[in-house]
């Protein structure tokens, strides 16, 4: 079923987890959706449940209750039909390390199904966007911190998928590498992509989230755009606040 | 099929860059191969080096000669060969750890021995003083009471045959007295077997029991650098974000078996090669497969599933690369050393014998004696690559099970 076929990409309702053996949910009734296009920040302090979600979401976990449609397809009765569409970007550098970053690209592109000649296209068209040509032919570990993130980034999307998973993908880099990482993300936004995205700073999701849900001990505190969310308070002047309130510390 | 080609090149990229890896797979297994047949070549296979001093040079020194030389693990060398013509230099030779033992044969041996075997025809003993002629062994002080003991009778029994054939020459044919003429053969023929069930057609050397044996534990010894790939992927999230991905997780781990068998191949021929090539020039024997190689392909592709499924258990059941270091080593040693790796199942204690059979390179070493020493076939090998392809299964079963389970 092609993604642009629908506006949700992704429609969660009724979400709960709890594990074999726990007396509590570490996640309870959520509900969200996410539009084509847009990058929805998901936030919440440690042990808030992100992780969780985010992996029930990318179907590494089965969830105790509720449901996860992505483009229309169910994505637990489903995984493997879901898996296409999506990818999961993890925080820690996901790759091979003894591997170039172009090898890396390679590996992972032809696991997602693509192409040789296809394969060699899109590998240029992205090491270009995220001005990775320069480093393409190292192995991933004599690469700064900043590169290995992009190379991580870059190794998700080379099978235009309808929804990434950003798992705080800044975390550990200076300003500069950053910004320019938050740039790359913005562009993959206007070039039709939709992102989960978990951070733990509140400025950079405040930048780039268009939407945006406050989680913490598996609770949804607060969901909508970012900027209504902060206005709407009345006394927040910014999502660093609002973070804090809603979450009570 | 590309997902799979495209695993495996990625899985024989990451050994290839892997320095120490490559270290581990193919030097260590190369360098204990090489040692342990030096180490044991003498231990197997002992060469004893003789200096016999023939003062004699006669029909009996000759034939004393003669008889150590053909005896088996001997090497006889005459002293006038060797510029040693005096019972002092023979027995300085022996004392310098040049020969094991020195053996002096002194002169007129020979006429002495005819003239007490007529004397023995005659039913006459001889003026007393004159009954016995004296030779010589010099030992070298460091050889054990066993092999004294050995070399002293197997003397002994070379000079009783000879004082026996010359009496009955003198007592039958008197005159057809022929100096020099060669003993005759032996009526009864010993045949030296071993006592045991396995059954060997021809006597194992150090050779042929260390070099599948040390090939087999460098393939055992693959599950270290598997376990630790599967357990760097598993902490730096790759094998959740591969989980997420449209492929299924078979092919992820077919791909890494493949690879590791292929590495496994080329490490047999790279340990065969050396106990091929390298092994004469350092005086041990050239390493042969006398029986069928496809026999032997099949016992090293079985071993090598069986040991890279080990290695994916071992990486999936392990919590961390530290104790897979540890288990993976640990439990490949045990298995070595139960499967008579280090010591030959056939040098063991019944008992021992008994549980043997529990270990995996007991299986695949078992198959190396069927086409070595056994003389068996293709067919013969099958039911140890069996037992072997089915404890990779096991394992794998259990990786899937942890797999499955674990949170």
């Amino acid at each position: 079923m092609p993604a642009d076929d629908f506006k949700s990409v992704l429609r969660v309702s009724g979400l709960g987890k709890r594990y074999p053996g726990s007396q509590k949910d570490v996640l309870s009734d959520l509900n969200l959706r996410v539009e084509k296009g847009e990058i929805f920040g998901l936030l919440g302090p440690n042990g808030a449940g992100k992780t969780t979600t985010i992996s029930i979401l990318s179907t590494l976990i089965k969830p105790t209750r509720g449901s996860v449609q992505i483009c229309g397809v169910d994505a637990l009765a489903h995984p493997s039909e879901v898996r296409p569409l999506i990818s999961l970007i993890p925080q820690e550098i996901a790759l091979f390390s003894k591997l170039t970053g172009r090898e890396n690209m390679g590996y992972f592109g032809t696991l997602f199904g693509l192409k040789k000649a296809d394969l060699a296209l899109k590998i240029t068209e992205i090491l270009a966007l995220f001005e990775l040509d320069a480093f393409a032919d190292q192995p991933i570990t004599k690469c700064s911190g900043g590169i290995q993130r992009r190379f991580n980034i870059a190794c998700g999307i080379l099978h235009d998928p309808a929804l990434i998973f950003l798992d705080e993908p800044t975390v550990g880099m200076d300003v500069h590498s950053r910004n320019a990482l938050l740039d790359r993300i913005r562009q993959l936004s206007l070039k039709g992509g939709t992102l989960v995205y978990t951070t733990h700073y509140m400025e950079e999701a405040e930048k780039i989230c268009s939407r945006i849900l406050i989680m913490d001990k598996g609770i949804c505190l607060a969901q909508g755009r970012t900027n209504d969310l902060i206005s709407g308070t009345g006394k927040c002047r910014n999502l660093n606040e609002l973070f804090l309130k809603a979450t009570g510390k | 099929m590309e997902r799979l080609a495209g695993t495996l090149k990625k899985e024989l990229l990451l050994l290839i860059r892997d320095r120490m890896g490559l270290v581990l797979l193919f030097v260590m297994p190369a360098v204990l191969v090489t040692i342990i047949c030096l180490v044991q070549a003498k231990v197997l296979n002992p060469t004893t080096r003789v200096l016999v001093l023939d003062n004699d040079q006669n029909e009996v020194g000759q034939i004393i000669f003669k008889g150590l030389k053909d005896a088996d693990n001997i090497i006889a060398v005459n002293g006038t060969d060797v510029g040693c013509d005096t019972e002092a230099c023979a027995k300085s030779l022996v004392n310098k750890g040049e020969y094991q033992f020195s053996i002096v044969i002194p002169q007129g041996c020979t006429g002495f021995a005819f003239d007490r075997a007529r004397l023995f025809a005659l039913g006459q003993k001889g003026a007393p003083g004159t009954r016995t002629k004296q030779i010589t062994l010099y030992f070298d002080p460091s050889v054990q009471g066993g092999f004294r003991a050995a070399v002293l009778s197997a003397v002994s029994k070379v000079l009783l045959c000879l004082e026996y054939e010359i009496k009955l020459r003198q007592a039958v044919f008197p005159t057809d007295r022929r100096p020099g003429a060669a003993p005759a053969a032996p009526w009864f023929d010993i045949k030296e077997a071993w006592a045991t069930e396995f059954g060997f057609i021809k006597m194992p050397t150090s050779v042929q029991q260390n070099v599948p044996a040390w090939a087999l534990f460098g393939i055992f010894f693959i599950c270290v650098p598997l376990a630790g790939s599967m357990i760097q992927e598993r902490e730096n999230k790759t094998q959740d974000r591969l989980k997420t991905m449209p492929v299924p997780g078979f092919i992820l781990i077919l791909g890494k078996i493949v690879a590791y068998i292929c590495v496994c191949l080329i490490q047999f021929f790279f340990v065969f090669l050396i106990g091929k090539f390298a092994f004469p020039l350092l005086g041990l024997p050239a390493f042969a497969v006398d029986g069928p190689w496809i026999a032997v392909l099949i016992i090293i592709a079985a071993c090598a599933v069986a040991a890279a499924n080990y290695g994916i258990m071992l990486g999936q059941v392990a919590g961390s690369y530290e104790q897979a270091l540890v288990i993976g080593p640990t439990t490949i040693v045990i298995a070595a050393a139960l499967g008579g790796i280090i010591v030959p199942v056939y040098l063991m204690p019944g008992p021992m014998q008994v549980i043997s059979n529990l270990s995996p390179l007991a299986w695949a070493l078992d198959a190396f004696y069927d086409i070595l020493l056994r003389g068996k076939q293709i067919n013969d090998v099958l039911p140890e690559a069996g037992c072997l392809v089915l404890f990779g299964a096991a394992a794998s079963g259990i990786s899937h099970i942890s797999f499955k389970y674990k949170k």
